[in-house]
């Protein structure tokens, strides 16, 4: 199984190894301790930093969150523009009108494979994930319902990151939407 | 606890990736209005608005190919934006379903370089191009055939054996040559034998079923034919089914409005123009039905209310008619519809004022300077005579007649047709409301 995943991080790698940079950073503001800096390494820890599991609640959704959250503010620009020129315009290589080599083609080939590659890298190290789900399930008072439903759902998302789901959903969206384009 | 440092690879990337993320907002700042207009077409295609449809993808194109000239005079040599083949296909499918499978041919062949055409990427435009080949080669036989018979009598044209050469031409072609030939013999049976239409039906059926955008003949035949036995149900079930095809086709709307009225239907006339607003919101075509209906229906001051409505429109129509002037050959499908359009509604506008009587000097200017002018130029530069109809010219001249306008009468005497109603208005023998209201003289 960590074949698979280090396979889908590497096809993803730019945004792997960004997630691991914002999940660094962020330890270092929460100052915790950071033991592997690796950030593609090839095994289970890749797109990911090495540290001890956190304590506190808030601390763990924060952690498990923000990372993810960062590489979606940077996804949805890229993705909208190039899947409007790409599936909505049908832009090619060639721009039909004219017969010339259209540049901005590659620019959302490579913008396409970017904002796929963060959309694939939104969610924390399974490890870390289950910790937020055993965590939110002792809080208590106000904060436990959507604890809870954010625990899941970002448990969810890094069951789906662990077995390269992620990037196997991402490749079939393409697919589909070149057939229908 | 352990220091670490963050990696400097990692925080290139997030400049890099915020960077990118910049360009990309730049981008959808650029294109997003066509992806928008695309998006629209494929709502409206879906929803049966072809001519929107058409708008949309047209307005998309135009949008990106102005954008791509201002990068092109820095990178000449570079392609920018434009509209993909899927987008093209779905252009082409709709102009064809509402104009002709020819025309969108005349299309490809205009807008594609032919090295791109052959590519492959085009497959889809080769039925349109194969209608056009077809149609040019039948149109220039015909021509060719009836080119020593310009002065002739009718009766001095040899039908049968025109008719012969055109089934020899369909033989052995594709189903676009054995279309038009139908149509070349359905036009050629009515000018021979202009009293019996009904022979031609056959032949446009067998067109239509062929190429079924190919209607306007066939429903022309099918109206005059029930002008003249007074049996209207078969041209409002195929007016019907144009509509339901089309909810845009607003010829098609209007036919089935004359004909209600005609048949004194008012309230199913009045429910088919207000379908008409429905699906084509502001349009000319529906101020000058109403118009025409509230008179028809003896309430002429009903037609009072829609006598201004079309206002923005006719603004748009002389706009586009200052295009045409400064000979611009970039006008959209949708302002030409709103300029043919507005001819109607100024000859509703002018009936109304025909009626009340009270103003003849108002009702020749417009006439004159809002349908007559604009058409007479329409047909001056661009060769095409459909918009100056002998009945615009009639209306124009009885205005000049009803106004004492010499110069006017000078100037339209030459083209006013000498008989009918012009001769009997012009004698004290019919008065505006029997031309309007009865359709004597048979101008509206």
């Amino acid at each position: 199984m960590t074949a698979v995943y280090v396979i889908a991080k590497m096809i993803t790698f730019p945004a792997a190894a960004l997630r691991a940079f914002w999940e660094h950073c962020l330890l270092k503001i929460m100052k915790e301790p950071v033991e592997g800096t690796a950030y593609l390494s090839l095994n289970e820890l890749c797109g990911h930093v090495e540290h001890r599991l956190l304590a506190g609640a808030g601390r763990n959704l924060l952690f498990c969150a923000l990372p993810g959250l960062l590489n979606l503010i940077l996804a949805v620009p890229l993705v909208m523009a190039d899947a409007g020129n790409l599936f909505i315009l049908g832009a090619g290589m060639r721009n039909l009108q004219t017969g010339l080599i259209s540049p901005l083609f590659f620019v959302y080939i490579l913008f396409y494979w970017l904002g796929a590659s963060l959309l694939c890298n939104l969610f924390p190290l399974y490890e870390d994930a289950m910790h937020l789900l055993d965590v939110s399930s002792n809080a208590k008072g106000i904060k436990k319902v959507p604890l809870w439903a954010l625990a899941r759902v970002i448990y969810a998302g890094a069951f789906l990151e662990r077995h390269g789901i992620n990037v196997l959903i991402a490749a079939m969206v393409t697919v589909t939407a070149y057939i229908l384009k | 606890m352990l220091r670490t440092r963050v990696k400097w690879y990692g925080a290139v990337a997030a400049l890099v990736f915020a960077a990118l993320a910049a360009l990309a907002v730049c981008v959808l700042v650029v294109t997003g209005p066509a992806v928008r207009d695309v998006r629209a077409g494929d709502a409206f295609s879906a929803s049966k608005r072809l001519y929107d449809a058409y708008d949309a993808y047209d307005t998309a194109g135009r949008y990106l190919l102005q954008r791509g000239a201002v990068y092109g005079e820095k990178f000449p040599n570079l392609g920018w934006f434009g509209l993909g083949a899927k987008v093209w296909e779905k252009t082409l499918d709709v102009y064809a379903r509402t104009e002709s499978a020819a025309d969108a041919g005349g299309i490809a062949s205009e807008v594609f370089d032919s090295s791109v055409l052959k590519s492959g990427k085009l497959g889809f435009t080769n039925t349109y191009l194969e209608a056009k080949t077809a149609f040019d080669q039948v149109t220039s036989a015909f021509s060719d055939m009836m080119s020593g018979y310009e002065e002739a009598a009718r009766g001095d044209i040899p039908y049968d054996d025109f008719i012969g050469e055109l089934e020899l031409m369909a033989a052995g072609k594709n189903v676009y040559h054995a279309a038009y030939v139908e149509y070349y013999k359905a036009t050629l049976m009515q000018y021979v034998y202009p009293e019996e239409l009904e022979k031609s039906l056959p032949m446009l059926e067998k067109m239509t079923e062929l190429l079924p955008e190919e209607y306007p003949l066939y429903m022309q035949t099918l109206a005059a034919l029930a002008v003249s036995s007074g049996d209207w149900d078969r041209f409002l079930e195929e007016s019907d089914k144009l509509i339901s095809l089309n909810l845009n086709n607003i010829k098609a709307y209007q036919g089935k409005a004359e004909a209600l009225i005609a048949l004194e239907r008012f309230d199913e006339a009045a429910e088919a123009c207000e379908e008409l607003n429905t699906y084509n919101p502001g349009c000319p075509a529906y101020y000058a039905a109403m118009i025409k209906l509230k008179i028809k229906s003896g309430d002429t001051q009903g037609a009072r209310q829609f006598y201004d409505g079309g206002e923005t429109a006719m603004a748009t129509a002389q706009n586009v008619f200052s295009q045409y002037l400064a000979q611009s050959k970039d006008i959209s499908r949708a302002d030409r519809s709103v300029f043919f359009q507005s001819i109607d509604f100024v000859i509703a506008k002018t009936a109304f004022l025909m009626l009340m009587d009270d103003d003849w000097s108002l009702a020749y200017d417009m006439m004159y300077n809002d349908a007559f002018y604009p058409a007479y130029y329409y047909a001056y530069l661009t060769g095409d005579r459909s918009l100056l109809a002998q009945r615009l010219i009639d209306l124009t001249y009885i205005c000049a007649i009803g106004s004492n306008n010499e110069e006017g009468l000078e100037e339209l005497k030459s083209l006013a047709q000498a008989s009918g109603a012009v001769t009997l208005f012009e004698k004290g023998e019919l008065t505006a409301e029997e031309i309007i209201i009865d359709g004597k003289g048979g101008l509206f």
